[in-house]
């Protein structure tokens, strides 16, 4: 049995829907994304899985029982980084993780050891006294995910929690959640960050007007799409002939030629790089540089939703 | 249900706007109150107005002041209260020389021609106008009756002697009643509804659409009961200890209002009027899911439009209110207070109190009830 089950989840927002018809299974002990651009319905899913949004068909399960909103139990395990900064500014830093904290440990012991390490952990150690608007950025994203994760949560939930974070910080912020995921807790992340999701996620949701378009890991995903290895060749020069003949290399799908410069497309998985130097040492070709990239979540999304992900 | 009480406490306390508006902003406006009204509150700590009087045949150039007796204005000076008028019979030179020298505030010129003369215009110089100008009305009015009703006449000097003796209240104690009160026990009716801002910030603070920390604590493990409760209870109380400190300044400190004795109702009063105001910002803050700023204007012109209708800004309004439609000074906070008030501090009506104190406590619990029903959804259609 999953950890969470969503079943056929619709949300409309008025004549917009939001959530159509949504299938999502989460183990425990992944960190799973979710994945979209804005609007594509990520946080929707996140407020329907805390139960604070009326949804209009489908169900959801967590930890084996329909969540509801007074299903206080289930959340006591739940632990939630909002994608806005939920602190109080009146309160400083020790103050605010301690005030989350307390309401799911009343213990004040207990407590004070996890606020601590919770400090520890987001790297807010010497910030303790002083106020959120005293906060750069990135640590006042920090705090935020220090409240969120403080009363050690079986599952963790952020939304986007590294939005307009310097990369720092973001590293650090994602750091930190690896080390959660190691220290047993099951994440859910979601972002329109692909290499973040591509960094740290075991399984990625690919989401878009509120459909899952696809779902895997970042192998399989990869796996799915057409596009496989992009290789850039700047400064060359090339007859028709020798144009032609790299045109009808295997697996080459998309050539362009323009002002000395050549892209090529290849399919399926694998480098096709050294089989092109090869090519080019036999007809003495050079060149000023060479790129070459392998197919990103991004190139996934444009393949499957014929558009860029931050579109 | 502590923790998260003693959190909007602190936070409460720490908002520094917050605070000065609702604790900060009445102090400075007793503090202002007092040394522009105080005076005149306490009448027997006021010096009294000095005013030369020159009768017609003084005003002539043989100085002769002669006397008081067959002159009807100078008869109806000396009936006024002595103890914060003094009338003095002077020749029309010596009256100069006194106003020049600030011994008196204006000169009172008798004969057929009456008038005043003042050195500077001020609120002291505006009563002795006043005066003047209450004679000269019934002066003119008995003139006419003379004329026109002769047979009238001795009813009418009658009748407008009932209705001298009458502008004086006495109450039962033996307070009198002073119209400088109004403003006091209005601006502690606008403290106490001051508190509706405790209760709106609160009431944003536990609810998913209004806030993002709303959705993140409806989104915890508090039970709904309690995060509502507590927001309550910590508004109630914070306004209730503004008021609380207010009054032992106005009381204690300043010394415009006599609460001694009468402590207990007034507390009680302040406490009922302290829930209507944090019930109504609660509701307030619960209706649609309009930003935090319009919420705050709406409860900024509610707490001014009934501070002024309970007369903290002009007096006479809640007397206007009170005869054409007196409906509104029963659902009014201000009002209710500032009757509560009167009723405990100057006329000693137990019945209007407990009228006031009644009403106040329903509508709150009115109020309340609908708040906490709004208040109660934990799933909303949209975020």
């Amino acid at each position: 049995m999953s950890m969470i089950e969503i079943r056929n989840l619709v949300k409309r927002y008025k004549d917009t829907i939001a959530l159509d018809h949504l299938n999502l299974d989460i183990e425990e002990g992944e960190i799973f994304g979710l994945l979209g651009p804005n609007g594509s319905g990520k946080t929707t899913v996140i407020n329907c899985l805390l139960a604070l949004l009326k949804f209009d068909k489908g169900s959801i399960r967590i930890f084996g029982e329909e969540i509801q909103p007074d299903s206080y139990e289930i959340k006591r395990q739940i632990g939630i980084v909002m994608q806005n900064v939920a602190v109080f500014n009146e309160l400083t830093v020790y103050e605010n993780v301690d005030y989350f904290c307390g309401l799911y440990v009343p213990d004040r012991k207990k407590r004070k050891q996890l606020v601590e390490e919770a400090i520890t952990f987001t790297g807010l150690e010497g910030y303790e006294k002083k106020r959120p608007k005293k906060l750069s950025g990135g640590l006042l994203r920090r705090l935020n995910i220090a409240c969120g994760i403080a009363h050690r949560p079986r599952l963790v939930i952020l939304d986007e929690p590294t939005v307009a974070v310097d990369p720092q910080s973001r590293n650090k912020i994602l750091e930190g959640i690896c080390q959660m995921n190691r220290q047993g807790s099951t994440i859910i992340y979601t972002s329109h960050y692909m290499e973040e999701v591509e960094q740290i996620c075991s399984r990625i949701a690919i989401l878009d007007k509120g459909r899952c378009l696809a779902l895997g890991t970042k192998d399989e995903l990869k796996r799915m799409i057409k596009t496989g290895e992009k290789v850039r060749l700047e400064g060359i020069c090339l007859t028709p002939v020798q144009l032609e003949s790299i045109r009808r290399m295997p697996q080459v799908y998309s050539v362009v030629y323009e002002n000395e410069t050549l892209t090529l497309r290849f399919e399926g998985n694998g480098s096709h790089l050294i089989g092109l130097l090869h090519y080019m040492e036999e007809e003495h070709l050079t060149c000023g540089s060479c790129v070459s990239e392998l197919p990103t979540l991004n190139d996934v999304f444009l393949e499957i939703t014929g558009k860029e992900l931050r579109d | 249900m502590l923790l998260i009480m003693k959190r909007q406490i602190l936070v409460s306390i720490r908002e520094v706007s917050n605070i000065f508006w609702t604790l900060f902003f009445p102090l400075l406006l007793a503090t202002l109150f007092h040394f522009t009204l105080g005076a005149m509150l306490d009448q027997n700590g006021m010096e009294p107005l000095s005013a030369a009087y020159v009768p017609a045949s003084a005003a002539a150039s043989d100085g002769n002041t002669g006397g008081r007796k067959n002159d009807p204005f100078s008869e109806y000076l000396e009936t006024l209260d002595q103890t914060w008028l003094d009338i003095r019979l002077m020749t029309e030179e010596e009256a100069r020389d006194a106003l020049k020298n600030d011994e008196v505030l204006g000169i009172f010129y008798g004969g057929d021609e009456k008038s005043l003369t003042v050195g500077e215009n001020t609120v002291y110089t505006s009563i002795l106008s006043q005066i003047l100008e209450i004679y000269e009305k019934n002066e003119a009015l008995i003139t006419r009756i003379a004329r026109e009703h002769p047979e009238h006449l001795s009813d009418a000097v009658a009748a407008l002697e009932a209705y001298s003796s009458s502008t004086e209240t006495i109450t039962f104690d033996g307070s009198s009643m002073n119209n400088v009160q109004n403003y006091f026990f209005a601006l502690i009716a606008m403290t106490c509804l001051y508190g509706s801002f405790m209760g709106m910030y609160n009431s944003v603070g536990v609810q998913a659409n209004a806030s993002a920390l709303g959705a993140r604590l409806t989104a915890g493990c508090v039970k709904r009961y309690k995060s509502i409760a507590a927001s309550l209870l910590s508004s109630w109380l914070i306004s209730f200890l503004e008021v609380l400190i207010l009054l032992f300044y106005m009381d204690v400190v300043l010394g415009d209002i006599d609460l001694s004795g009468r402590e207990v109702r007034i507390l009680v009063i302040c406490a009922a009027a302290t829930l209507y105001a944090s019930s109504l910002g609660m509701l307030i803050g619960t209706v649609g899911s309009w930003s935090e700023n319009l919420k705050n204007g709406i409860v900024i012109s509610v707490s001014m439009a009934c501070s002024f209708a309970a007369d903290l800004m002009i007096s006479g309004v809640k007397g206007a209110i009170e005869t054409y439609a007196p409906v509104i000074n029963r659902i009014n906070p201000g009002a209710l207070t500032t009757d509560a008030f009167y009723s405990v501090l100057v006329y000693n009506d137990t019945e209007k109190y407990f009228r006031s104190l009644i009403l106040l406590t329903v509508f709150g619990l009115l109020l309340l009830t609908a708040a906490v029903l709004s208040m109660r959804r934990m799933r909303y259609e949209s975020i």
